[in-house]
């Protein structure tokens, strides 16, 4: 092959490739360059070749979208999900205002944003159907929601949030995912909460410290991380009158989140921590199933809250001791998972005499040891994440009355009502790599049945139920 | 009325660019401060009617211009941004490039700094404001002032990709409009430290620090041997013709590169 062919062919070669892929144009650099050095072109000719694959590329729908400089990576995905649900319940005091059935047809829509930055700066941006923290599903033709009649749906902002990360600590500030590890016991899994979060990689941050960096990173079977947040769930008026009416509800949780990796195919995960609220006034939580101590209707304020408390606030004596965790292996070569999580309110006597007025009441045998304690216990089989995956999950729960914060806890499960203890099951299979179908079925019923009363049964009615039953059957698209 | 003003305007601006000799040239300083208007000096007077108007406000400059139909050749230190390309693609326009000289961008300290060299992770430090005092590489204690041009030059996008790992400028940068202001501010302040053209390096009151012991000169810029190598460009709109061409051809010819060698660049061939 003489040298003017070859020139031609490696020419052609690099322009038909840069028709072919949006981002050659930005990659072919190193290759010109060598093409260069080669002596196969001249530096007129790489300059040539170089602007006929950019003009290529910016011909093409990708090379028409023009980014931020400051974007060093962008990625675009979202999930819409499809559900229908059939709720049941029964009520320990019967009550013509609530609903005992119901049937609804969902929708969830989650569009998201995240990006990275040039100096280890990033972050994200989600928006979702529905303003409800612990829910993202808008029940079609609800009227409720002004949506009935084929009227269109509100978009929310879920999640909008940066920060800045090296190898072993990371800082975000704004609304954004969890950052614990947790199941549904504690935290739904639909809460943005909104604050500040740090995170350090503890192995990374004293291996860098000492000098050890590559050595021990690479080999280290053991991860420990310490997470840490601040969120402001509600706030407050500084100059309003009271203690409580004049402080902001803010939840700080702390977490210690260690894992060991015993074999290639046996992990262990456990992840103590502890979270605790500021005690101020909550009014207007806005989640499916939300408790708080003040609401006003009709420009009457109700206060839910036992005669002669010390406060107004419906996130008062919580004080949560958690520790969830899992072992994870491999079954006859499918993956599994025990997963366990168990939460203990050290003010669990305290809240449920005064948060829910259940002490004096007569008819209640009043707090026990039970209320202050939630645990949850369970196995997964499979995961999705091609065609022709499965995965089958069930767990155990109870939800002392006083154990957990009422506005975190999963509103699937009895509708987020404590007191509850039950099953969650489901099965789950992906007819593509991007389409899951699934199927969940909770059953629960009441822990104590003699709470009658106080917040229980009546005001806000956060321990209500005798049992309850919900099927969700979803399609999920994922983009 | 209005409409004849209009068309008026419409066209003085095409004559404008449109004139029998008339070349109008904008963008880089580095090549428009020096190298042009003396390959326009030469061209001149092998073509007398020839006329020149010569603007070298940086490299974005001379693309924008050339986006605007302002101009018949943007002068530029960088190749043209996908955006660049892009706009003058919806514009019905095609920004082609011509190399006409090559160039090593040189650092440069105050004669009397007593460091004798840097490498280059020194050098991306230094100017990412990792590190902010002569003494972290072996200099006399005291705080480091980093000189760097405007944002709208080829040469401080450029270094960012050459020598900056395409981080960002440390926040305590001085940007300077041209390659002699930056000399200049060297030359006068002994913490100084900047980056230049090889055509600006040749100044009283600074030196060249070799990088990895590498110092620029013709045959280590040519085979880019030298880290801060790079090409300089003629832009125009597709391939050069009538008056343009000429130009740019006499800017490739023998006496125009050996031009290109006396102020200071690396000729192409």
């Amino acid at each position: 092959m003489t040298q003017k062919t070859f020139t031609t062919w490696a020419l052609a070669a690099l322009c038909s490739l840069g028709c072919g892929a949006a981002a050659f144009a930005q990659d072919s650099s190193a290759l010109i360059d060598a093409l260069v050095a080669k002596k196969v072109l001249t530096a007129q000719e790489a300059e040539n070749v170089r602007a006929d694959l950019v003009k290529e590329n910016a011909q093409t729908n990708a090379g028409k979208l023009q980014l931020s400089n400051s974007i060093t990576s962008l990625k675009l995905y979202g999930d819409i999900r499809l559900r229908y649900q059939y709720d049941d319940k029964q009520l320990q005091v019967e009550d013509p205002a609530i609903v005992n059935q119901r049937s609804r047809e969902r929708i969830r829509l989650r569009l998201n944003g995240d990006f990275t930055l040039s100096g280890g700066f990033f972050g994200g941006v989600q928006l979702q159907t529905t303003q409800a923290s612990d829910s993202g599903n808008q029940t079609l033709g609800d009227p409720a929601t002004g949506a009935s009649g084929f009227s269109n749906y509100n978009v929310y902002i879920s999640r909008a949030y940066f920060g800045w990360a090296n190898d072993w600590l990371t800082l975000v500030g704004g609304k954004q995912a969890n950052p614990f590890y947790t199941t549904d016991l504690v935290w739904d899994s639909d809460i943005n909460p909104d604050g500040a979060v740090e995170k350090i990689d503890l192995v990374k941050a004293f291996s860098s410290l000492g000098g050890r960096e590559s050595e021990l990173q690479s080999s280290s079977p053991f991860g420990l991380s310490l997470v840490a947040g601040q969120f402001v769930a509600c706030d407050n008026n500084e100059y309003a009158a009271g203690s409580d009416a004049k402080t902001d509800v803010w939840l700080f949780n702390t977490q210690l989140i260690g894992t060991a990796q015993v074999t290639p195919n046996v992990k262990v995960t456990v992840a103590p921590g502890y979270m605790t609220y500021t005690a101020g006034n909550t009014a207007d939580f806005n989640n499916e199933t939300a408790f708080v101590t003040t609401k006003t209707s009709n420009g009457v304020t109700t206060t839910y809250l036992k005669s002669g408390a010390s406060g107004y606030s419906s996130q008062r004596d919580l004080s949560v001791v958690t520790l969830p965790g899992d072992v994870s292996f491999k079954v006859c070569g499918i993956k599994t998972k025990f997963l366990w999580d168990f939460a203990y309110n050290t003010q669990g006597s305290k809240r449920v005499n005064d948060v829910y007025g259940l002490t004096g009441l007569g008819t209640v045998s009043g707090h026990k040891s039970q209320d202050d304690i939630a645990w949850l216990a369970g196995v997964q089989l499979g995961e999705n994440k091609k065609a022709g995956d499965w995965s089958v999950l069930a767990n155990f729960r109870q939800t002392g009355l006083g154990a957990v914060d009422p506005n975190l806890n999963d509103s699937d499960f009895a509708f987020g009502q404590l007191n509850m203890q039950g099953v969650k099951t489901g099965v789950a299979y992906n007819l593509t790599d991007f389409c899951i179908a699934s199927l969940t079925y909770f059953n629960a019923w009441n822990l104590r049945s003699d709470l009658v009363g106080g917040q229980a049964t009546g005001g806000e009615k956060i321990a209500s139920l005798n049992s309850t039953q919900t099927v969700q059957v979803d399609l999920s698209l994922k983009f | 009325m209005r409409n004849f003003i209009a068309l008026a305007a419409a066209l003085a601006a095409s004559a404008t660019i449109a004139g029998a000799q008339q070349l109008v040239i904008k963008g880089s300083d580095t090549l428009g401060a020096k190298l042009v208007p003396q390959l326009a000096e030469a061209y001149k007077a092998e073509n007398p009617g020839a006329t020149f108007s010569i603007a070298a406000e940086g490299s974005s400059t001379g693309f924008a211009a050339l986006l605007d139909q302002t101009a018949n050749i943007g002068m530029a230190s960088r190749r043209a941004k996908p955006t660049e390309i892009s706009t003058a693609l919806a514009k019905g326009l095609e920004l082609r490039p011509t190399i006409v000289a090559w160039d090593g961008i040189a650092i440069i300290l105050n004669a009397a700094n007593p460091v004798k060299g840097l490498t280059k992770k020194q050098v991306e430090q230094i100017f990412s404001g990792d590190i902010t005092d002569w003494s972290a590489v072996g200099g006399a204690p005291g705080k480091i002032s980093v000189y760097t041009r405007n944002t709208a030059s080829g040469t401080y996008a450029d270094f960012k990709e050459l020598a900056m790992n395409k981080r960002d400028y440390a926040g305590s940068a001085q940007k300077m409009a041209g390659n002699e202001q930056i000399v200049s501010e060297v030359a006068k302040n002994p913490s100084g430290i900047g980056y230049v053209g090889l055509a600006y390096i040749k100044a009283p009151g600074v030196k060249v620090a070799p990088v990895d012991g590498k110092t620029p000169n013709q045959a280590d810029v040519r085979d880019r041997s030298y880290p801060y190598s790079r090409p300089t460009f003629y832009y125009t709109n597709g391939v050069p013709a009538g008056a343009t061409k000429n130009f740019v051809d006499f800017t490739l010819s023998a006496k125009g590169q050996k031009i290109v060698e006396q102020v200071g660049f690396v000729p192409v061939k």
